[in-house]
C-alpha cells in the first residue's frame, strides 16, 4: 500500500512538472520558441493538448496496472514491478515528449517562424542520403541481443543458479541490453542536419552524431552481453559463487557510464568542428534534444527549464555533465541493488555429496563429510543476533550474523518458523537453517540426517 | 546538391523543392541514375512535413524527371522526355513570358541575350 501510495505521489509529481510544457510559458512551448504571432495557433495548441492527454492516459494506464502491487507478496516482484512503475513511466514520456517537439519544430519551420538566420531550410540530397546509412543497422543490435538470449536459455538449460540469483543475474542482463537499445534507437534516428555551408564539415558532424555513437553503442553493448554470458557460466565452477553478481553490477555501471562519457565527448567534437563556421542550423534544434539543454557555449549550469521541472542541467560544461553522470549512476546503483541484493527465497537441494543451499548470494554447498552434528532446535540459541553481512528482512534473513554466546554463524532463516536445524562442521562456522513452516523443516531435516547417515556408512 | 528552401517566399515548399531538384538536373549537380533521399528521410532531416517532400516528388516524377521504383527509392530520370501534351504547356508558358519581356524590352535581341544568358553554364 506504501509503494502504491509512492507511486501515486510521484505519477502526480510527473503530471505537475510536465503540465506546463505543454501550454505557453511565455514564447516557449515544448521546448520551442514561438513568435508571438504563433502564440494562438490552432495546430500548436492542439499539439500540446493532446500531448498532455496521452501523458494522463499513460500515468492512469501506469497507476491501474500499479494495482497489482497490492497482491503480490514476493519482496522482490513487488520491488522489481515498483520500479518498472517508475522507469516505464519515464521512457513513454520521454517518447510522447519527443514526439510532440518534432511536430511542434515542423510546424514552425513550415509556418516560417524560425529565428532570421534560418528563415530557409537547407537541404543537402547528398548529406541525407548518405546520412541514413551513417547509422548502423538494427541488425547489429541483433548480436547482443542473440548473446543476451542464449546466455538466459542456457541459464535455464543447466540450471546452474538458484531460483534467486537467476533472477538477479537476468535482471542484470536484460537492463544492460534495454538500455543499449534504448540508446541505439536514440540516437539511430537522430535528423541528418545541414549545420553550416560546408559540406565536408556536415558531413563529419553528422558522422560523428549518427554513425559514431551507434557503433559505440553496439561495441559496449556486444563486449558487455558477452561478459555477462561469460559471467554466468561462472556458476558451473561453483567456486566464489558470489563474485560474477559483483563483477556483473560493477561491470555494467562501468558500461553504462563508460558508454555516456564517450558519446558525449564524441558530441563535444562536433562543437569542435562547427567552431569556426557560421551555423545556420536553429538554435532550438541544436542545443535542446529530448534529454534537455546542452550548450557548451553557455557558462549556467542551471538554466530555466523549457520541459518539465523548473530548472534543468546544461549538459554541455564540465559540471553539468558530473551532475547529469552521478545523477544516473546512484539511479542505477539503486535500481540494481534493489533487485541483486534483496531477499529472494531460500531452497535447498539435497546431492549425493551434500547439502547445496541455493540463496542468492550466499548460497553454499555444505559436503556431508565435513559435517559433525546435525540438530533439530525449536528455536535459535539466543534472541540477541547481530547481522554481519546479509539480508535481514521480516519474513526471512540469511548471510553472516553472530549469535550471542556462539559468535560467527551462517543463517539461513525464516524468522517465523518455530523450528530451526543446526549443522556443525569442520573447519566451518556453525550454519542454522530452516524452511517456511515447521513440517518442512523437520521433514528437511530428516532428509539431510538420512542422507549424511549414509553417506557416513559408504 | 545542396539547396535552401525560403520559408518566406511565395511560393509554395514543395514547388521551390522541385524548382531546385530541376534547376540542379540541369546544372549538372544532379546527374541521370543518381538517387534522390527518400520522402521520409528527407522529411526527418528537414522537419517539412512527409506530404510536402511526396507532392514534389510526385510531381518531379509526373514531369518525368524522376523515377521511382518502390523498394529502391527515387532517382533521377536517364532520359527525360516530355509528352505531347506537356511540350504544349511548355510552350504556350514560355510564349507569354517572351511576350511580357519583349514588351518591356521592345527588342528581340536584348530578348535573346537574356534568354542566351540564362542558359550559359547548362
Amino acid at each position: 500500500m506504501i509503494q502504491y501510495s509512492s507511486l501515486i505521489l510521484i505519477y502526480i509529481v510527473i503530471y505537475i512538472s510536465y503540465r506546463s510544457s505543454f501550454k505557453f510559458k511565455g514564447a516557449i512551448i515544448l521546448a520551442t520558441t514561438i513568435p508571438l504571432e504563433g502564440r494562438e495557433d490552432f495546430d500548436i495548441l492542439d499539439i500540446g493538448k493532446k500531448a498532455e492527454l496521452k501523458l494522463v492516459i499513460c500515468l492512469l494506464f501506469f497507476s491501474l496496472t500499479a494495482f497489482s502491487l497490492l497482491y503480490i507478496e514476493s519482496l522482490r516482484l513487488t520491488l522489481g514491478i515498483y520500479f518498472l512503475h517508475i522507469f516505464l513511466p519515464y521512457i513513454t514520456i520521454v517518447f510522447i515528449i519527443k514526439k510532440a517537439i518534432e511536430d511542434v519544430r515542423k510546424i514552425k519551420k513550415e509556418r516560417g517562424w524560425n529565428r532570421p538566420v534560418s528563415k530557409t531550410i537547407n537541404i543537402d540530397t547528398k548529406l541525407s542520403l548518405i546520412g541514413r546509412k551513417m547509422a548502423l543497422s538494427w541488425k547489429y543490435m541483433l548480436i547482443p541481443l542473440a548473446i543476451t538470449l542464449v546466455s538466459i536459455i542456457d541459464s535455464f538449460y543447466y540450471n546452474r543458479f538458484s531460483q534467486g540469483l537467476r533472477f538477479s543475474f537476468i535482471s542484470i542482463q536484460v537492463i544492460f541490453l534495454i538500455l543499449c537499445l534504448l540508446l541505439f534507437y536514440i540516437y539511430k534516428k537522430q535528423p541528418t542536419k545541414v549545420y553550416v555551408e560546408n559540406y565536408d564539415i556536415n558531413l563529419k558532424v553528422n558522422m560523428v552524431k549518427k554513425g559514431n555513437s551507434t557503433r559505440i553503442i553496439f561495441k559496449f553493448s556486444t563486449v558487455g552481453s558477452f561478459v555477462l554470458a561469460i559471467l554466468s557460466l561462472w556458476y558451473s565452477f561453483n567456486i566464489y559463487n558470489f563474485l560474477p553478481i559483483y563483477i556483473a553490477v560493477f561491470m555494467i555501471l562501468a558500461f553504462s557510464l563508460g558508454m555516456f562519457f564517450i558519446i558525449n565527448s564524441e558530441e563535444d567534437r562536433i562543437y569542435k568542428l562547427l567552431d569556426r563556421e557560421e551555423i545556420i542550423a536553429d538554435e532550438d534544434d541544436q542545443y535542446y534534444d529530448v534529454f534537455g539543454y546542452k550548450n557548451p557555449y553557455d557558462s549556467r549550469l542551471f538554466v530555466p527549464a523549457r520541459i518539465g521541472q523548473k530548472m534543468e542541467i546544461n549538459r554541455g560544461i564540465f559540471l553539468g555533465k558530473v551532475y547529469i553522470f552521478s545523477t544516473y549512476f546512484i539511479l542505477t546503483i539503486a535500481l540494481i541493488g534493489a533487485l541483486v541484493f534483496t531477499g529472494g527465497e531460500i531452497d535447498y537441494s539435497l546431492e549425493e555429496q551434500g547439502l547445496k543451499i541455493n540463496a542468492n548470494m550466499y548460497s553454499q554447498f555444505i559436503d556431508f563429510k565435513d559435517i559433525e552434528s546435525i540438530k533439530l532446535l525449536e528455536k535459535l540459541p539466543s534472541d540477541q543476533v547481530i547481522r554481519v553481512n546479509g539480508v535481514g528482512l521480516d519474513s526471512v534473513s540469511y548471510g553472516n550474523f553472530s549469535i550471542k554466546g556462539i559468535g560467527k554463524v551462517k543463517l539461513y532463516y525464516y524468522n517465523k518458523t518455530n523450528s530451526v536445524i543446526e549443522i556443525l562442521s569442520k573447519n566451518e562456522t556453525p550454519i542454522f537453517l530452516n524452511l517456511k513452516d515447521k513440517e518442512s523443516t523437520e521433514y528437511l531435516h530428516k532428509r539431510i540426517y538420512e542422507g549424511w547417515r549414509a553417506h557416513e556408512k559408504n | 546538391m545542396k539547396f535552401k528552401i525560403n520559408l518566406e517566399s511565395e511560393t509554395p515548399v514543395f514547388r521551390q523543392i522541385r524548382n531546385s531538384i530541376v534547376m540542379g538536373i540541369a546544372e549538372g549537380l544532379l546527374l541521370p541514375g543518381e538517387q534522390l533521399p527518400s520522402v521520409r528521410d528527407l522529411a526527418q532531416d528537414t522537419g517539412l512535413n512527409p506530404m510536402t517532400i511526396n507532392k514534389a516528388y510526385n510531381l518531379l516524377k509526373t514531369e518525368g524527371f524522376i523515377v521511382t521504383d518502390k523498394r529502391k527509392g527515387s532517382f533521377i530520370s536517364r532520359e527525360i522526355e516530355r509528352d505531347e501534351k506537356s511540350e504544349a504547356d511548355f510552350i504556350e508558358k514560355l510564349q507569354l513570358l517572351l511576350v511580357e519581356e519583349f514588351i518591356l524590352r521592345k527588342s528581340k535581341k536584348e530578348v535573346l541575350n537574356l534568354c542566351n544568358k540564362l542558359l550559359e553554364g547548362f
